[in-house]
């Protein structure tokens, strides 16, 4: 059913408070401050995308996903709408910095009749941004209590916690809640407003016909918090910030362009160099120079060395050694890095301030500015990408984006791989790597663009303030997500190795090779055993990819296995991730697409450059 | 360009960097919803931040801004003030 309010109402005992509010108005810093639980706090709206719950005492306490209003334009609407249709309490958190904005979505839910207690987030930075807020009477205004926090900072927790149960029903529009209960006495208040606000789903459950007042109400509505909004807020100065210079710079081509390169170039020199290299380096010494050794000579100790368990754990593919070493000493520091550079890229605003650069040219490929989120964390996780992709406008987008996150955006773990190989093989094959990569996205991208009925949806994006993101949470955020990636990634890893050492020791390997030898010898010219890497592959991508440093090849081979691998659907997750997101029908005709066009790209790739380079 | 009653409007995307103007008309029904919760409904007085050569028109009023895609920035007509 897709009234949900029930389905919130059944969580047990206690009451059901509810943190609702505008997408990056501090929802879930404040979430983690009341429960001590932990989840993703970033400065771009839309990091929640489906509701979170933990305990408060006796209680249970939602986080509702980020929304401007309450009706059915999105998927996020629809499941806000039904948490707060099931409310007992909601704690509606509020940005100080943009009153004007948030207090819409306040006035909405007292409207609804329903006790609210305000957060008013960011107090910290209102001083910073040059004005006052005269709490007291917007408390006063509202008829609700108000609380000034900063929830990062864990400034004012305590006092909100004493006021949370101090709820209550704020100042109503008096003309409103004279039509409301004029024409509803069978409805429950809060969903006779959504009625009279035309809410379709709302309607047909109760079985009446939606109201057509909608803009009229909401133009009411806007009307009320702009006098509210003259009235608690007062400017003080108005200089400009050096931050807000720079945010400016970010947009603008001229300035923004170079900008742009010249953080990729930093993250180049962190990832690619320190990390991939210097950091590497150490860390596959050690593994390589004291850890394997360690765990062989004490195997053989125990177990026979020439018998098939000793292979399965020490061997070629080894539980203990080929699967510790890469995931310790290669995989860990470089996906960590990945993730600390997203999360200051998150958490400065840098991201939605590039989306509005990139528009332009994201409107050539079908997709607007907005898509740049996606596109950007899938370099982290490509699976974590696709959910993402639910913030995009349209279908149609969403469409887009999947297509070209699963063709041509490597995660992580593989640009850990990528980075490593081609770094073994010189500067040139690595440009050549990207040119390739750069060029089959692009051309996809205006193909679909293209072809897909439709146009892009216009951009239309709330602008965070520039700021210097916390360490501690950067940190903290980079570490959880490597850690559950890692954590993710190692009983698949730890279970495709294991299968394929068992399949080496009967020799069955043997045979699929002689049966893949038409895709691997005579259609990429690659020697027979990298039929083992596409076999490692098609469960995780970068898994595959590791492989190939233990084997001989030349440079050429290994750029193609490297292209024809990064062009694949990245792992199982992955794949069952984009059968959810997009259903089956859709999931299988990307997924196969994907894989042949990897293929025919890695073919053609081969020949093209066999003649120009031989 | 046209002319109502003596009062010249443009479309957001002609707006000039730093100008202030007052929205008059959204032609779209479904971003007129979406804009009014911006805080951008006629009548609304905004500041035309930046204006991306191609790109998106930013706009702000109070301490807010929000980046409106080109497209929909010429569906936006506006007055100067």
């Amino acid at each position: 059913m897709e009234h949900r309010g029930t389905k919130a109402g059944s969580l047990g005992g206690g009451k059901k408070i509810v943190l609702a509010g505008n997408p990056n108005v501090g929802k879930s810093a404040l979430f983690n401050a009341l429960t001590g639980l932990y989840v993703d706090v970033s400065n771009y709206p839309g990091t929640t995308l489906d509701m979170t719950c933990g305990r408060y005492n006796g209680d249970v306490i939602i986080e509702a996903p980020g929304v401007y209003g309450l009706s059915s334009i999105n998927d996020e609407e629809k499941v806000t709408r039904d948490i707060i249709l099931a409310a007992d309490i909601v704690v509606n958190v509020v940005n100080s910095l943009h009153l004007e904005q948030d207090l819409f979505l306040t006035l909405q839910i007292i409207d609804m009749g329903i006790p609210v207690v305000v957060a008013l987030n960011m107090t910290d930075e209102v001083v910073q941004g040059g004005f006052q807020i005269n709490v007291p009477l917007l408390e006063r205004m509202l008829g609700v209590p108000v609380v000034s926090i900063a929830a990062v900072h864990g400034i004012g927790i305590d006092e909100l916690k004493k006021k949370i149960f101090l709820a209550r029903p704020g100042h109503t529009d008096p003309a409103l809640s004279e039509k409301l209960n004029k024409l509803f006495s069978g409805i429950s208040r809060r969903e006779a407003l959504l009625v009279i606000e035309g809410d379709a789903v709302i309607s047909r459950y109760h079985g009446v016909e939606p109201g057509t007042g909608r803009e009229a109400i909401y133009r009411a509505r806007r009307q009320r918090v702009n006098l509210i909004v003259s009235q608690v807020v007062r400017e003080i100065n108005e200089d400009s910030r050096f931050a807000d210079r720079l945010g400016r710079w970010m947009l603008l081509p001229v300035t923004g362009f170079p900008l742009l390169a010249l953080t990729l170039w930093a993250v180049y020199e962190l990832v690619g160099v320190f990390l991939a290299q210097s950091v590497i380096g150490f860390t596959e010494d050690i593994m390589n120079g004291y850890y394997v050794p360690a765990v062989r000579s004490l195997l053989d100790g125990i177990i026979p060395p020439e018998g098939v368990l000793n292979a399965i754990l020490a061997g070629q593919y080894g539980l203990l050694t080929l699967i510790v070493t890469y995931l310790m000493g290669l995989l860990l520091p470089l996906v960590l890095g990945i993730f600390l550079v997203l999360s200051v890229l998150e958490d400065s605003g840098y991201m939605p301030r590039i989306a509005i650069l990139l528009d332009r040219a994201l409107t050539g490929i079908g997709l607007n500015g907005q898509a740049v989120i996606p596109l950007l964390l899938g370099f982290g996780c490509v699976t974590m990408a696709f959910i993402t992709t639910r913030i995009l406008g349209s279908d149609r987008e969403r469409r887009v984006a999947v297509f070209l996150l699963a063709l041509g955006v490597p995660c992580s773990a593989q640009m850990a791989i990528i980075t490593a190989v081609l770094a073994s093989v010189g500067a040139f094959y690595m440009l050549l790597y990207i040119v390739f990569m750069f060029s089959i996205i692009v051309c996809a991208g205006i193909v679909l663009g293209r072809f897909l009925p439709g146009g892009p949806s216009p951009l239309l994006i709330e602008l965070p303030p520039l700021r210097l993101p916390g360490v501690r949470n950067v940190w903290r955020k980079a570490w959880r997500k490597s850690y559950q990636f890692i954590k993710e990634a190692f009983p698949i890893f730890a279970g495709g190795t294991l299968l394929l050492g068992i399949l080496d020791v009967y020799g069955i390997l043997h045979e699929l090779r002689e049966l893949l030898a038409p895709v691997t010898v005579s259609w990429l010219h690659l020697p027979e055993e990298m039929a083992d890497i596409f076999i490692m592959g098609f469960i995780r991508k970068e898994f595959g990819a590791a492989a190939i440093l233990s084997l001989q090849m030349m440079p050429l081979q290994k750029f193609v296995v490297m292209l024809t691998l990064s062009l694949t659907v990245p792992c199982i997750a992955s794949t069952m991730v984009i059968f959810k997101e997009r259903g089956w029908r859709e999931g299988l005709v990307v997924w196969s697409v994907v894989f042949t066009l990897a293929f025919v790209i890695g073919g053609l790739a081969t020949r093209l450059l066999e003649i120009w380079l031989v | 360009m046209k002319i109502i009653i003596g009062v010249m409007l443009l479309t957001l995307d002609k707006a000039k960097k730093g100008q202030l103007v007052k929205i008059s008309a959204i032609t779209d029904e479904l971003t007129r919803i979406q804009a009014i919760r911006f805080g951008i409904s006629e009548g609304a007085v905004v500041t035309c931040r930046e204006v991306v050569p191609a790109g998106p028109v930013v706009v702000s009023r109070n301490k807010q801004e929000i980046a409106i895609g080109r497209s929909l920035a010429s569906a936006i007509w506006v007055e100067p003030c």
